[in-house]
């Protein structure tokens, strides 16, 4: 027969009662710690996903996107498209620049982000899909 | 005297070579864009400066990462205004590289191209949350007219000095680009697939 405890009028077993309360503060600084910890680093250098084929001038993120075409994305007759965005954090596109030419030798340039008004730190993507552009990018921001 | 002569045939053969060569690599490093604007009266005459450098910029970062496939030096002293369409805040502007390839901007936004028999024009589509979508590009010297192919509306874009240009309007975007038509002097069309 279990012993009532006076700390413990609902008859609850002692340790069971106290670990809730540790227990929770105890979880929620470890996530306060993790949740600076990402954030502190996502500030710094993060990755995210653009697709072409995302709702017309919509997608990504709050950066400027800049698409290298790399050889293992370019067509079989040897010619491609590049892309090259500035994005805004509510996903629409600040401005965008599509080149088409020979898979070795089209590259894209947007100019400064403030000739559009905004300022934003470049990019850098690569394409990683062979017949559309899904981009993966690598960014670093003050 | 047959050794004089010897000698002298040699001599003479060396020069020969030695001179094909220098010949050659100076023809190399000249080719020409198949664009007359360049070798216009006002060829250079390019405003804004500060928009011209910084697409120059980019394209000596592109021939320095890839020296063998990239542009080439910028001639930015050849640098032209091809075309500034009224109603639109675009002015199309380009210069020739030292291999050939022809680098076009509008707004400082451009791209680099090599004209050919099988490639008579070059272009970019340009998106801006201002101004919407424009197409624009440079074309060689026997391109007669440039079509946009909007779900199957034909329209012409302005083609002068060069340089061609067309302005979507606001209920059409970029995805409604099928194709961009390029018709040249002997009546051949060259047909660049966007969207199809």
């Amino acid at each position: 027969m279990r012993r009532r405890s006076a700390r413990n009028p609902d008859d609850a077993p002692n340790d069971h009662g106290h670990r809730p309360s540790r227990f929770r503060v105890a979880i929620f600084a470890a996530a306060c710690v993790l949740t600076f910890a990402a954030s502190a680093y996502a500030a710094y250098d993060y990755q995210y996903w653009n697709n072409s084929s995302t709702p017309n001038n919509s997608g990504g993120g709050d950066l400027d996107v800049l698409y290298r075409n790399y050889n293992d994305s370019c067509s079989g007759d040897g010619y491609a498209w590049t892309k090259s965005i500035y994005g805004l954090a509510d996903g629409s596109w600040v401005a965008t620049l599509d080149g088409y030419s020979a898979c070795a030798i089209n590259k894209t340039h947007l100019g400064p982000s403030t000739n559009y008004g905004y300022t934003y730190v470049q990019s850098k993507c690569r394409n990683i899909h062979g017949s559309s552009i899904w981009l993966i990018c690598n960014t670093s921001r003050p | 005297m047959s050794r004089f002569l010897t000698l002298a045939t040699v001599l003479l053969g060396v020069c020969g070579l030695a001179g094909a060569a220098v010949g050659a690599g100076l023809a190399s490093g000249t080719e020409t864009p198949l664009m007359a604007i360049f070798t216009a009266p006002n060829a250079g005459a390019a405003e804004d400066a500060a928009q011209v450098a910084d697409f120059a910029e980019a394209v000596r970062r592109w021939t320095a990462e890839a020296p063998d496939t990239g542009p080439g030096e910028p001639l930015t002293g050849k640098a032209t205004t091809l075309l500034a369409p009224t109603g639109t805040p675009d002015t199309l502007r380009a210069f020739p590289t030292s291999k050939g390839r022809v680098c076009f901007e509008v707004l400082g936004a451009g791209t680099c191209g090599e004209l050919g028999p099988s490639s008579p024009i070059a272009m970019g589509i340009l998106y801006t949350k201002d101004a919407g979508t424009r197409v624009f590009g440079i074309a060689s010297d026997d391109v007669t007219r440039v079509q946009i192919d909007l779900a199957g509306d034909l329209r012409d874009a302005t083609l002068r000095r060069n340089g061609f240009h067309y302005r979507l309007s606001e209920s059409v975007t970029s995805n409604d680009i099928r194709r961009v038509i390029s018709t040249t002097s002997d009546g051949q069309r060259h047909v660049l697939a966007v969207h199809p």
